[in-house]
């Protein structure tokens, strides 16, 4: 599958090909870090003048990087198929080469970066438990109630990303055997032979 | 048992044949239990036919100490036995202490249940529900291909449910069956004491 | 062997195994009821060890002969010291599974009487309890939510559906008490309009809290009151009412004062806001009026008094000005400026009446503190001139005394004389009436402080009683609670009269065997009889052999008769002895065969037939399944 570069696209990037490799090198280091940490302006700033050309230009050199390198690692692309999107853009043998390396060091870490885009339902994280046993109350002051008390702890969803959301739950020891026996149920059907086909016709 | 005055002065007029004769004490015993257990509240609960000819304050006063008596035999816990001595010495003849008690052990369950279910507590889980998932792509990555667990916990508290939802990797899952396994276990020796 | 047995199976029973009716001793039992028995005892002795053993046997016939070899290593594990084996339980054999089982159950008594022995406290009651409680609710199936029915609320997620949320209920007062002279419109309310306690509160679910809450105030209230009583009322020795009302007076004048000491400060700085301050002197009024002492109420303060007489004057005022601002609708054009003419005119007119409130206010205070002070140098000057008249009367009497100077004087002295004898006569009467009077205010004061030291005496005496009964009660209480605790453990016993049938058995047993001592005691001395008699019967033959052998010996020499008859009686000596020969040879046959049908009988309790057949059985299934197996790996 190749890459199909729009023109815009093409004409931020021509600029790449103007500067040293070692800049371009620095580029996409620059262009990953802001991936990782989200772009700030004043090291464009400081680059611009070091090459003395206008900010724009080096503004929308390192952002056609991170685009390209989003673009191909969001759709996995072998290392021919980059190698012949970037074929398009009319580099030297040098400049695609580094361009390659960029792609193939750091494309897994970039898709974690971006799986972590999509709206997520919330995730299990961990799961603390206790047996209780609720002994009196204020109405009734003889009981024997015994209650298994879990705290589930809950990493994402909607609005709150990276921090835990705990939800503090009760079940009865009957209800928790159900429970159990549902979700190992849950877990045999990833062995079905059924799951296994379809995982397997998929890849 | 503790009594509180106001409920022993009650009672003891609900005791007294000359003002509580057996039918009335029977219908005032019924009313007592069946205001208790209704869902609605009845203000008419007092008017009837038998409690006609009582003087309605003492009426108000005998039904408020009957109630009273009930709920703290249920919240004591009190044995047959307790509340029999316990009647006997505000001076309730035999045959009402029985009539008592029987209609008493005949609502004592429910009004358990009722006593029961006052309080507060966390959401109860109820039911658990799954799904399989694989995912394949989304608008930022392609070709994901993870099979993932969409897990849905029915809970519920004071009478309303809500499910919580959220996703686990098959790692994840077996975490949490591996836990509340730990859980069961625990609770299984917890049994053997 | 019989009792044993019935002791084996009732102990084993005890311990949960479940055995039939018709079982009544080990023969009868079956592999899967011998494996059972085992493992319930195991089970019991060392729960360690007995938890992963099943209690049936499981189909497989390699399965079954694992758990016979587990069984038997649980077996030696726990000290039997018998030969076991798996073959001990899959082909059994009466005596081998006898005398485990008895070494088992012996095991067993030892263990639960320790159990039994540990003090039952409340804890361990409790942790029965819960453990009770688990084990109830692991058995419930589970349902779904929606099937559920209320029957199965206690067992399972009892669920709190409501809060605990009282009200304050309003109860009729009864009318035989304290309250007897309350408002007739009052009781008419009670009678009529007053709902039923359980249809007051405004939800439903509340009626419960509503009426626990209500009757564990009014307890904790009387507790409350019993304690102050005895601590405080008690020695202030009073009656309750007027130790009550009296606290009620205490209580409403350090009401009344902390709230005049907050009131008093605003009142004076800020005049514009008298709102305030008139409600507090409003409440301050109402606890008074509240008291039951109408002496105060008619009091009342000077403060108060002139807060009401400023905020009813302000009123009046604000009524004065209002008619003149609504007089007077004109002329669209005019009303305006003549509106705001007159709102100017008003304006200042009200400016002006408040500066003059405010002056005459002033004034007016000015004026009253004047006023005390004249009203004072009044009160002083008329005592100061009472006194300047009282003098000078004395001064006129004097200065109409001196013309007969002399003659007055002699009057004069007569008269101090007179009064001086008068003086002493009253004083010695004085004296006289005195000394009784002393006498009798010693005499009273000392009964006053002996009356006072009976009273404290009695009031510690009655403060040791109170402490007494509550002492007692506590006591009462928990030995009560001790009872019950009882009873419950009493209950929860194994109901069965076990020890006294045990001790019968025993009993029986010990007299079957003293009879039997007996018995033998007395077999062994006839045996020894026996053996006597015929020792002295062979001694007496031999004997008698002897002699008649030397006697027809020597006759013999003489006499060929005698000597054929010393022939035969060799020959008849000998074959006596050949005969007592053979029957102490068929004596100790007859024992051997008796031996050998023992034996016999021994071997056939072993079943070694029948246990030879099931062996070979298994055998072949062992060898079908071992073939199924190898099928399958085949197979796979």
């Amino acid at each position: 599958m190749l890459l199909v570069l729009s023109d815009d696209h093409k004409e931020h990037l021509s600029f790449l090909p103007k500067v040293d490799a070692a800049v371009v090198g620095e580029f996409g280091r620059i262009a990953l870090e802001f991936l990782r940490r989200g772009s700030s302006p004043k090291i464009y700033e400081g680059a611009a003048r070091k090459l003395c050309v206008p900010v724009e230009m080096v503004q929308h050199g390192v952002e056609g990087l991170m685009y390209l390198m989003t673009e191909s690692s969001k759709h996995m692309i072998s290392e021919v198929d980059f190698l012949d999107s970037v074929l398009v853009l009319g580099f030297g043998e040098e400049l695609n080469q580094i361009l390659l390396q960029l792609y193939l060091q750091h494309h897994s870490q970039i898709r974690s970066i971006l799986s972590q885009l999509p709206s997520n339902l919330p995730a299990y994280h961990n799961l603390e438990w206790r047996l209780d046993v609720q002994l009196a109350s204020r109405p009734v002051r003889q009981q024997v109630i015994p209650m298994l008390t879990m705290r589930l702890l809950l990493t994402g969803g909607c609005g709150s990303r990276d921090d835990l959301s705990r939800r503090v739950l009760q079940t009865d020891p009957s209800t928790l055997l159900h429970l159990i026996t549902t979700l190992e149920a849950a877990l045999a059907a990833i062995k079905t032979n059924h799951a296994r086909r379809i995982f397997r016709n998929i890849k | 048992m503790e009594l509180s005055e106001s409920v022993q002065r009650g009672l003891q007029a609900l005791a007294d044949p000359s003002a509580f004769d057996q039918s009335s004490y029977r219908a005032l015993v019924d009313a007592s239990f069946r205001s208790l257990r209704s869902s609605q509240a009845d203000p008419g609960v007092l008017d009837q036919p038998e409690l006609k000819q009582i003087d309605q304050i003492l009426l108000k006063q005998s039904h408020t100490a009957a109630t009273t008596f009930i709920l703290e035999a249920v919240k004591q816990n009190a044995d047959k036995s307790t509340m029999s001595s316990c009647l006997e010495e505000l001076s309730f003849s035999a045959d009402k202490v029985e009539l008592f008690n029987s209609t008493h052990q005949k609502h004592r369950k429910e009004l358990e249940r009722l006593l029961a279910s006052i309080g507060r507590c966390p959401p109860q889980i109820n039911d658990a529900s799954w799904r399989l998932q694989y995912h394949v792509k989304n608008g930022q990555v392609d070709k994901v291909n993870e099979p993932f667990y969409l897990l849905s916990l029915n809970t519920e508290n004071k009478g309303s449910s809500e499910d919580i939802n959220f996703t686990c990797t098959v790692e994840q899952l077996q975490d949490l069956v591996g836990k509340l396994k730990d859980a069961a276990k625990s609770v299984e020796k917890a049994s053997q004491m | 062997m019989e009792e044993v047995d019935k002791i084996l199976i009732h102990a084993l029973k005890q311990v949960g195994t479940e055995v039939s009716e018709e079982t009544d001793s080990v023969k009868q039992f079956s592999s899967e009821l011998i494996v059972e028995a085992v493992v319930r005892c195991i089970r019991v002795i060392e729960p360690g060890l007995g938890s992963p053993l099943p209690t049936s046997l499981p189909p497989g016939m390699s399965a079954r002969f694992r758990v016979g070899m587990s069984l038997a290593q649980a077996c030696q594990d726990i000290g039997y010291k018998g030969e076991i084996g798996y073959q001990t339980f899959l082909y059994s054999n009466e005596p081998e599974i006898r005398s485990l089982l008895m070494f088992l159950v012996e095991k067993l008594p030892r263990e639960s009487a320790e159990a039994s022995d540990q003090p039952t406290g409340k804890s361990v009651v409790l942790q029965r309890a819960i453990a009770a409680a688990i084990k109830a609710q692991l058995v419930v199936p589970w349902l779904p939510p929606n099937c559920r029915l209320p029957l199965h609320g206690e067992t399972q997620s009892p669920g709190s559906l409501h809060s605990f949320h009282a009200q304050p209920l309003s109860l009729p007062h009864c009318t035989k008490g304290p309250g007897k002279n309350q408002l007739k419109e009052v009781q008419d309310y009670q009678r009529d309009i007053l709902p039923p306690v359980t249809a007051q509160p405004s939800h439903h679910a509340s009626v419960v809290a509503s009426i626990l809450e209500q009757h564990t105030a009014e307890l904790s209230a009387a507790q409350e009151w019993d304690n102050e009583w005895n601590s405080q009322g008690l020695l202030s020795r009073l009656t309750p009412q007027e130790y009550c009302s009296r606290k009620l007076t205490r209580l409403r004048k350090r009401i009344e004062e902390q709230l005049r000491s907050a009131a008093l400060p605003s009142a004076e700085s800020a005049f514009g806001g008298p709102r305030s301050t008139s409600d507090l002197s409003d409440l301050l009024q109402a606890f008074r009026g509240s008291t039951p002492s109408d002496h105060i109420l008619t009091k009342g303060t000077h403060f108060t008094h002139t807060q009401k007489f400023t905020f009813t004057q302000q009123q009046q005022a604000a009524a004065v000005t209002r008619p003149s601002i609504t007089a007077g609708p004109q002329s669209e054009s005019d009303i305006q400026l003549c509106q705001q003419e007159e709102q100017l005119s008003l304006q200042q007119q009200f400016q002006q009446l408040c500066s003059d409130v405010e002056q005459l206010a002033a004034d007016m205070k000015h004026m009253s503190v004047t006023n005390a002070q004249v009203l004072d140098e009044l009160k002083q000057r008329d005592l100061g001139n009472s006194e300047n008249e009282e003098k000078m009367q004395v001064k006129k009497k004097t200065i109409d005394l001196l013309p007969d100077a002399d003659n007055n004087l002699l009057k004069l002295q007569v008269l101090v004389e007179a009064s001086a004898k008068r003086v002493v006569n009253l004083a010695s009467q004085w004296e006289k009436h005195r000394a009784p009077l002393i006498d009798e205010h010693r005499r009273l004061k000392e009964i006053c402080s002996n009356q006072d030291l009976e009273s404290s005496r009695k009031l510690s005496e009655i403060k040791s009683l109170h402490d007494k009964i509550r002492v007692s009660t506590e006591e009462a209480k928990k030995k009560e609670e001790i009872y019950k605790q009882l009873v419950t453990e009493l209950e929860n016993l194994p109901q069965d009269a076990s020890r006294s049938a045990y001790t019968q058995r025993i009993l029986e047993i010990v007299s079957n065997i003293k009879k039997q001592k007996e018995e033998i005691t007395k077999i062994l001395s006839d045996t020894k009889e026996l053996q006597k008699e015929i020792n002295s019967l062979t001694g007496k033959l031999d004997r008698t052999f002897a002699v008649t052998d030397e006697l027809v010996f020597k006759d013999a020499k003489k006499d060929e008769s005698v000597r054929k008859s010393y022939k035969y009686l060799a020959a008849l000596h000998e074959n006596c002895n050949q005969l007592i020969q053979t029957i102490e040879d068929t004596g100790t046959i007859l024992r051997e065969i008796r031996d050998l049908e023992e034996q016999i009988e021994t071997e056939n309790g072993s079943k070694t037939v029948a246990n030879l057949e099931r062996i070979l059985e298994d055998y072949k299934a062992i060898r079908q399944e071992n073939s199924a197996l190898a099928a399958k790996v085949r197979e796979g």
